[in-house]
Formats: C-alpha cells, sequence, structure tokens
C-alpha cells in the first residue's frame, strides 16, 4: 500500500521532508500575514501578527516530527553518535571505565569458555545425552570403581533389555612404528561395537566384526585422525597398509573420524583382548529411548547377579550406570562455581566502580543535561542519552574485555591441552556469546540508571544558571548511593579475599603434606619391553637387571632401582591378601583391594621411602614381601608385622614372610588417600613393563640424553616414557588445585584493587566537594588533625560495614565449598589476620590521602575560587 | 471570539474537520485553518501546532494526498486533497459522531 512504503522510506527522506516542512509553514505565515495586511495592519505589524498567530514555529515542527513514526529511530541513532562523540572527549574517563569492563568481562570469558567446554557443551556425538558410562563398584573391596570383566559385559551385551547397544575397551601405551617413523602412542582395545554405540562410522574402510573380538587373528587395527595425518599424509590407500603395534604386524583396515577422541586420544583401535578373570578398562552404553539411568542400573544387576554361580565376587559387587560426562567431572562442578562465582563477583566490583564513575561524571554535566530540559527534552529523551552513553561504554570496554580473554585463553591452551579432557573445546559458542551478552546487558543497565535516577530529579532551571547556588555538600541521597556502591564492592572484594586466602591456605597446605618419599634429585621413567621380542620371564627380568646395572655405573647416579606402579603416575595394580590367622574381624569383613607393586632391591633406598620396621630388599634374589603401615595397622593391628605371613588369596597360593613394614606413600597423590599396599620381589611377578627410578648426584633431567642413549646401547628399538622428575610429577598432580586456588586469589586481589580505588573515590569526591567547608573551618580554627580524622572516621565506617558484611558472606562460602578446603577452617586465623592487614593498610591509604590533601589547603586559594 | 472561548478541539475530532473542509476541493494548511474557521462561524480556531501534525497523521494514514501547488498569491504551497479512502472514512466519522452527539443530547436532555 502507498501509504505504509511512504512510511518505511520516511527515515531516509529526513532532509526534504524538513526542508517540505519549512517551506509549507513559511508560506503559511506569508499567507497569514496577506490576510493580516488585508485587514488593514501595516506590513511589519501584519508579519509580527501572523508569527504570534502561528505560534513557536519550531515547537510546530517538532510535533508535527513526532508524527513521523521514526523519530524514536533517529534520535536513537543521535543519541549514540554524541555518546560517542562524548566519550571521545573524555579519554581518561573511558579509558579507566573501560579498563575496568575489559578485565571484568575478559575474566567471565576466560572461566565461562572453560566452564561451557566442560560442562555445559553437549558431546560431539549424535543422541549424547543417552550414554552412559558403566562401571563396577566394590564397596567390600575399598574401590569406587573396579573394572569391567570382560565375561560379565559379554554377558550384559547379550542379555539387557534396556541398552540400544553397549561397548567395552581399555586403553594402554603401544611401541608404534612402521618402516621410517617410531613412537610410543596411546591405544585402545575396543569391542567390535565401540564406533556404533558412539554413532560414528570410519571415514575410510571398516570397524571391526564381532568375530574378530577376542581373538588374536587376524591382527587388525583402525587408525585415528591425527595419525592418518600425521604419519600417513592422509592417503587415501592407506587401507591395507602395516603398522607395528609392541613389535606385531596390525593391518589397517580404517580410518576414524576426527570426533572418536572420548576418552583419551588414542592413536589407533585395535579388537579386544584381555586375560581372563582380569578387572579393566571402560564401558560405555547407549541407552534405549524412554530408559532411565536407574532402570539400566537395575537391569544390569539382575544379569550381574544372575552369574554368581561362575563368578562369586559377583555377589559383592554391583554395576553402576551414570550418564558419561559425570563419571569424567564428577566434583569438578564445585571448581566450577567457585571460579564462575569469583570472576563474576569481580565483574560486579569493576561493573560499581564504573557505576560510580558515570554518576560523578553524568553530575558533572547536570548543567548542560538541564539546560536540554529546559528546552524541551523530555526525562525519556534525557534518560535515553545516559543509558546510550553506558551502553557505548559497556559495548567498548565489552569488546576490549572479549579479545583480551579469548587471547589469554588461546595462549594458555597450548599449555592446559595436555591436561583437560579430550573433548573440550572452547570455541565461543551461542551460550558464550549469550552469557557475555547478558553480562554487558545489565553492566549497561546498572551504570546508566543509577546515574539517570539521581540526575532526573535534579533536573531544573537554577543549576543552569548558577553554579554559585550549589549547595556547600553534595546532596545526602547522592553521597548515600555513593556509600553504598563503595560498601558493596569493598564487601565483595573482601568475600573474594576470604576465599581466595582459605584457597591458598589449602594449597599450601596440600604441599606441605609428607609424601611419604624424598622426591628431590628423583628421575623417573617408563620402560616397556614389546611381548614378541622378550617372551618369558628370564628374558625381561635379565634384560632390567642390565639396564640397572649400567645405570649405577654412571657417575652421576647414586642410586637405581625400578619398579611396576610408580606413585604420582594415576596407576593402580590391585589384588587381594590375606593374613596368616585370617582377617581381623572375620572372613565377612571388607576386603579392601591392596596395591601391589613389584620391585627390584634398592628401591626403597632410591625412592627414599623409610622403612619402620625390617630391612628393605637386597641383592638379586630378595625374598619376602614388605607392606606399607596402613595395611600393616590393618592386617596386625597393634603388633609388628614383621615376621608375619600373609599370601594371596586365591587356590594354592604360599604363604609369604613379611620382612619389612614401610612408610605409607601418597601413591593417588597428596590429596588421596592411602590404600593398603605390598610390594614384592620383581621376579615374583615379572611385567613386561616397570618405571625406573634414579637418585642422581646433580640435576636430575641433565641425565636424560644419557640414559636414552644407554637404552638405545641394549636395544635399539626401545627408548623410554615420560621422562620425568618425580617433583615434577608431583607438580602436576596438584595442577587442578594450583589453577584454580591461583584464579580465585588473582580475582581476589584485582577486586581489592578495584576496591579500594572505588574508596579513594568517594573519600575525594567528598572531601572535593566540602573544600570550602574546610577552608572556613581552618580559618575559623580548627586543627588540621581533627578535619582529618574526620575525614578518616568516615571513611573507616564505610569501609566497616562493607569488610563485615564481606567476611560474614566469605565464611559462608566457605562453609559451602567445605569439600575444597582440606579441613582449613573458615575462619582461619591466619588468613583472617592477613586479609585484615592487607585491608586495613588499603582503607587507610584511600582515605588519608584525601584528607591530607584537603587539609593542607591555602584558606586564600579557597576562598578566592568562590 | 476571542481565544479563551474556544472550545477544545479533539484529536478525532479535528481529523473529521479536515477531511470535510477537503470534500470540495483541495486546499493548503492555511487555507484549511480558514475555511474551518469561516465554516463554524467563526468558532472554531484551529491552532497551527495541532494543524499541521494532524495533516501530516492523515497524509500518513492514507486519507489525503499532497501536492505542490501555487497559491493564490502566488506563492508555493502544498495542496492537500481526499482520497478515496479519505471520503469513505468522512462518511465513517460523520456517521459516528452523529451518533456521539445524539446520545450525548439525550443524556442532557434526561433527569
Amino acid at each position: 500500500m502507498a501509504f505504509t512504503f511512504h512510511r518505511l522510506l520516511q527515515p531516509f527522506r529526513r532532509r526534504r521532508f524538513e526542508a517540505d516542512m519549512a517551506a509549507e509553514l513559511q508560506t503559511h505565515l506569508e499567507l497569514q500575514a496577506a490576510a493580516n495586511r488585508a485587514a488593514g495592519m501595516d506590513a511589519d505589524e501584519a508579519r509580527y501578527a501572523a508569527r504570534r498567530q502561528f505560534g513557536g514555529v519550531d515547537q510546530v515542527k517538532e510535533t508535527a516530527r513526532a508524527q513521523r513514526g521514526w523519530v524514536w529511530l533517529e534520535q536513537t541513532g543521535r543519541d549514540f553518535r554524541y555518546a560517542l562523540r562524548s566519550l571521545r572527549r573524555a579519554p581518561g574517563f573511558t579509558a579507566v571505565a573501560g579498563l575496568l569492563l575489559a578485565l571484568g568481562i575478559g575474566g567471565n570469558t576466560i572461566v565461562f569458555s572453560l566452564v561451557n567446554g566442560l560442562f555445559l557443551r553437549p558431546l560431539p556425538f549424535p543422541g549424547a545425552d543417552r550414554l552412559v558410562d558403566i562401571d563396577v563398584a566394590a564397596p567390600q573391596w575399598n574401590l569406587r570403581y573396579a573394572g569391567i570383566n570382560y565375561d560379565d559385559f559379554a554377558a550384559w551385551r547379550e542379555q539387557n533389555r534396556t541398552f540400544a547397544g553397549m561397548a567395552h575397551w581399555r586403553g594402554s601405551e603401544f611401541n608404534v612404528a612402521t618402516e621410517n617413523r617410531r613412537e610410543r602412542l596411546p591405544g585402545q582395545r575396543v569391542t567390535h561395537d565401540l564406533a556404533d554405540v558412539f554413532g560414528l562410522h570410519p571415514v575410510l574402510g571398516r570397524m571391526f566384526r564381532a568375530d574378530e573380538e577376542m581373538r588374536r587373528e587376524p591382527k587388525v587395527a583402525l587408525i585415528g585422525d591425527h595419525l592418518w595425518q600425521e604419519w600417513f599424509g592422509r592417503d587415501p590407500a592407506v587401507l591395507g597398509k602395516t603398522l607395528l603395534i609392541d613389535a606385531e604386524a596390525y593391518e589397517i583396515i580404517g580410518v576414524l573420524p576426527p570426533t572418536a577422541v572420548f576418552p583419551s586420544r588414542a592413536a589407533f583401535w585395535i579388537p579386544f583382548d584381555s586375560k581372563p578373570g582380569a578387572w579393566a578398562g571402560s564401558c560405555i552404553g547407549r541407552l534405549k529411548p524412554g530408559v532411565t539411568v536407574g532402570q539400566a542400573a537395575a537391569d544390569l544387576l539382575r544379569i550381574h547377579r544372575g552369574r554368581t554361580s561362575v563368578a562369586k565376587e559377583n555377589a559383592i559387587t554391583f554395576p553402576v550406570v551414570q550418564p558419561l560426562l559425570n563419571r569424567y567431572l564428577g566434583d569438578g562442578w564445585i571448581i566450577a562455581v567457585v571460579l564462575l562465582a569469583g570472576v563474576v563477583i569481580l565483574l560486579l566490583v569493576a561493573g560499581a566502580n564504573v557505576a560510580g564513575l558515570m554518576l560523578a561524571r553524568t553530575l558533572g554535566r547536570a548543567p548542560e543535561l538541564g539546560l536540554r530540559a529546559a528546552l524541551g527534552a523530555s526525562r525519556l529523551q534525557i534518560l535515553r542519552q545516559i543509558l546510550a552513553e553506558s551502553l557505548v561504554l559497556t559495548l567498548i570496554g565489552g569488546a576490549a574485555g572479549v579479545l583480551l580473554g579469548r587471547w589469554l585463553l588461546a595462549g594458555s591452551l597450548a599449555f592446559l591441552v595436555a591436561r583437560m579432557p579430550a573433548w573440550i573445546s572452547v570455541e565461543m559458542d551461542a551460550r558464550v556469546l549469550g552469557f557475555i551478552g547478558l553480562l554487558l546487558g545489565l553492566c549497561a543497565l546498572v551504570a546508566g540508571l543509577i546515574p539517570a535516577r539521581h540526575l532526573l530529579g535534579r533536573l531544573d532551571l537554577r543549576r543552569v544558571l548558577g553554579s554559585g547556588l550549589h549547595q556547600i555538600t553534595p546532596p545526602a541521597s547522592r553521597v548515600r548511593s555513593l556509600r553504598l556502591l563503595v560498601a558493596a564492592e569493598l564487601g565483595l572484594a573482601t568475600m573474594l579475599l576470604l576465599v581466595g586466602g582459605l584457597l591458598g591456605r589449602a594449597f599450601v597446605r596440600v604441599q606441605q603434606i609428607d609424601p611419604g618419599l624424598r622426591p628431590d634429585h628423583l628421575l623417573v621413567y617408563g620402560l616397556s619391553l614389546p611381548e614378541a621380542k622378550y617372551r618369558g620371564a628370564d628374558a625381561r627380568i635379565a634384560f632390567f637387571q642390565q639396564h640397572l646395572e649400567r645405570l649405577r655405573a654412571l657417575p652421576d647416579v647414586e642410586s637405581a632401582s625400578a619398579s611396576t606402579t610408580l606413585p604420582f603416575t594415576g596407576t593402580h595394580t590391585g589384588n587381594f591378601f590375606e593374613p596368616e590367622g585370617g582377617r581381623p574381624g572375620g572372613p565377612d569383613a571388607p576386603l579392601p583391594v591392596i596395591l601391589t607393586r613389584s620391585t627390584f632391591s634398592g628401591y626403597f633406598e632410591t625412592m627414599g621411602i623409610a622403612l619402620v620396621a625390617g630391612s628393605p630388599f637386597q641383592g638379586r634374589e630378595p625374598r619376602g614381601i614388605i607392606v606399607n603401615e596402613t595395611l600393616a595397622r590393618m592386617f596386625w593391628p597393634g603388633k609388628n608385622a614383621v615376621g608375619r605371613h600373609l599370601r594371596s588369596t586365591g587356590p594354592g597360593s604360599p604363604w609369604i614372610e613379611v620382612v619389612g613394614v614401610a612408610r605409607d606413600v601418597r601413591h593417588y597423590g597428596l590429596e588421596a588417600d592411602v590404600r593398603p599396599g605390598v610390594y614384592v620381589p620383581f621376579r615374583f611377578d615379572p611385567e613386561a613393563w616397570i618405571g625406573v627410578v634414579v637418585r642422581t648426584k646433580g640435576d636430575p633431567s641433565a641425565l636424560a640424553p644419557t640414559i636414552r642413549a644407554l637404552l638405545r646401547e641394549q636395544d635399539a628399538t626401545l627408548s623410554p616414557t615420560v621422562m620425568s622428575t618425580m617433583e615434577a610429577l608431583i607438580r602436576q598432580s596438584l595442577f587442578l588445585r594450583r589453577m584454580y586456588s591461583t584464579m580465585t586469589a588473582t580475582f581476589a586481589l584485582i577486586a581489592a584493587a578495584m576496591a579500594a580505588a572505588g574508596l579513594y573515590g568517594i573519600v575525594a569526591y567528598v572531601v572535593g566537594r566540602r573544600t570550602r567547608e574546610f577552608g572556613i573551618r581552618l580559618a575559623l580554627g580548627a586543627r588540621a588533625r581533627d578535619l582529618r580524622r574526620l575525614v578518616l572516621r568516615q571513611g573507616l565506617g564505610l569501609a566497616a560495614i562493607g569488610v563485615g558484611l564481606g567476611l560474614a558472606g566469605g565464611m559462608l562460602a566457605a562453609v559451602a565449598m567445605r569439600a575444597l578446603l582440606l579441613g582449613v577452617h573458615p575462619f582461619d586465623p591466619l588468613v583472617v589476620l592477613g586479609i585484615a592487614v592487607l585491608l586495613a593498610v588499603v582503607v587507610f591509604a584511600a582515605c588519608l590521602i584525601p584528607a591530607r590533601r584537603a587539609t593542607r589547603l591555602d584558606l586564600v586559594d579557597v576562598l578566592r575560587a568562590e | 471570539m476571542t481565544k479563551d472561548e474556544t472550545p477544545d478541539l479533539l484529536q478525532g475530532t479535528l481529523d473529521m474537520l479536515i477531511l470535510k473542509s477537503l470534500q470540495l476541493e483541495p486546499m493548503h494548511g492555511f487555507g484549511i485553518s480558514v475555511r474551518i474557521r469561516q465554516m463554524s462561524d467563526e468558532v472554531l480556531l484551529v491552532e497551527q501546532g495541532s494543524l499541521y501534525p494532524a495533516l501530516y497523521r492523515l497524509e500518513d494514514q492514507g486519507w489525503i494526498k499532497s501536492e505542490w501547488g501555487v497559491s493564490d498569491n502566488n506563492r508555493k504551497a502544498k495542496y492537500y486533497a481526499l482520497t478515496a479512502s479519505g471520503r469513505k472514512q468522512l462518511d465513517a466519522e460523520t456517521a459516528n459522531w452523529a451518533k456521539i452527539a445524539a446520545a450525548i443530547n439525550l443524556v442532557l436532555k434526561g433527569a
């Protein structure tokens, strides 16, 4: 229709419209003047009369313009352009406010991207919400997750009614080679249906067939996308080529898509194979539509317990079914909440500062805005102007913040990627953008509405005309708002400081935990012998013995030894033992799984593990078994364990004599519990892979090249894996705690700095307003000291309220996150004292500096400034 | 008639009067206000502050259309004319007005 078209074009035809309207009104005036002349007035009088009759031309224009529907669009555009201009004219303000917002938004971008990538994004598989992790819990053995037995799994897979598919895998490290490359890579042994359960399809070739599972022949493999790219250059003719895995030839029958990264970065898949009766690996299932986790668990339990006749452990174990991510993220969500809350608090503090700055600035423009109001601007229009400015400011700061956050994240991603789960992707998706947008909107509203509220109540002509009519002290409500803002800032910053301080104390406490060994000067690496080349226990023992002897011959080496399952490596080997005379508590007492390590002589000396009783393994053929303190306490409470006997459960195991009791080692990590454990001489359980430990006289890592060369001399195809120092391993185990403690402390310090700046700002502002009053008081004989004390008292009063509330809030938060604090009390005196001292110094400085400045005024200057 | 005695014209009523005044022939803004004054026997004096916004509004709604022309004393002026839908609108509003006026009269005459 013509008129709607006409309306749509109006915003673009503004100039023409204005010209038309001006011409039209001008004509009207002239016609009216002509009519007046015709009625008898002279020319000039006629014109003036015409103007008077018309009324205000500009007012008419305004009203006429308002009829046009798009006026608000034009005005908003104008507001934004004006806001940009006025911000440009105040670069100091814009820079400071922008920086505050950038810090707050930047921190939020980082944390939320991580939280989103870990917890909120669905896994990159179709129907990922129906994927569940299946494991077996064995509370009697003190195991939360015992691993899966293949026969149990086969029964579940066959007899279940609630799963659309189920698969089982076990990850491990293998020596992989082609003609021109050798590397030790992670790989997975998988059952044939793993790809189906995930909903993946090989990019090339095919997946394993059911008959290839649990058979040693044919040897087939699927390679991952990364391996295909790095080793074969994405050659489409890779099918049929040979890959040497642990010195055995496997034919490549397929290539996996890039999304096949769950849960670890396996380079390749080979068909499943396991020792009978072993419990290991992981299991994943896809629920049928409409089936709940509880129903699935009950279904599996039915099958599991149905097998008790052939597998009597099934009577005391039960399958555990949970959503897939739960298994891998578990309690990490507490940390996520703490970090997210911390960074949001930081943004609140920054936002409060920006609101305060905006308040001061807008009030400084009160005369200008009052003039606008006098010229006819409505309150809505002035409000829109202020909001436009706060929005533009927020967008500038927000954009800078997002860039800063993404840059920092990208920079640390290389460092983080090895420690993060493989499926995490921290890219900016709709959720992150939405969250940041929400924060920016809130900031803009808060930063705009607070000054607007103050200003709109006070726009009148008196302020415009006479700056001398300013009240001597600022109106109470404005100062009240500022005080509220600053008190809130101080409170939030204190809360964050308390939480950060407590986490820091917990971290220090963790680092002080005795690991049970001497981690200094200790080099650690893995050594794995391919089965094809070293068949039989004797071959392996001989190789390892020779290796150790050559190590001990090196001049820089103080001692060397080896063991399976080293501490702080995240590995575990469990077995069951029983003491002579039965377990205390009888045969039905819980039988916790016992950490079993096979060690060479000299292990305890090299590692620096003290023996509290008996003596360590010595010589080439040591005898007996060494237990740790926890086991000794469990089996023989209150008695000396040395000289007693125990044996592995199971038919026909011989009784072994306990020859020593070793100090507990924090095998699973400084924060984790210690399990009962034993050390057996290596020859009784000769594995194909060991961890070598070397105590050096000098820097341990300096020895690495020598050791590599030494190993290659023995066998050119071998190289050590994961070479590191024990100190580095322990450090790595603390990575997560270090990360979130440092981040929280950083947020806390930044927030405290911002709050201090805010307090300084308000004190300086109030004092600045009272300059005249102080000048007069000084002239009338007041002492500078008293005036300073006055200012100080007000500032401290404000700070006390804020800090008090902050401490209370912080303690509540600390109680809520008790799990992370490792027994540090929420009111830990050291932390509270430290925070109190820090805040006292900061608050004093923030109050005293402006106070001193105010009282050093020259009286004449003050009065002259009237 | 002094200004104080001019009754207030509601927006809708003003629209109706403008449409009516254009029924015979197109006219410019000044002419419309003169015509309304004449037709109402000098009772209704339309303020320019309400006239021109009303004209623009009516034009937006498509009841009148505008065209530049030359006035009697050789000035360039914008002439407004009724459109077909404008005529229909005028009829509708006239009928409506009659109904309302009759109803109000009834109320005033009664108790």
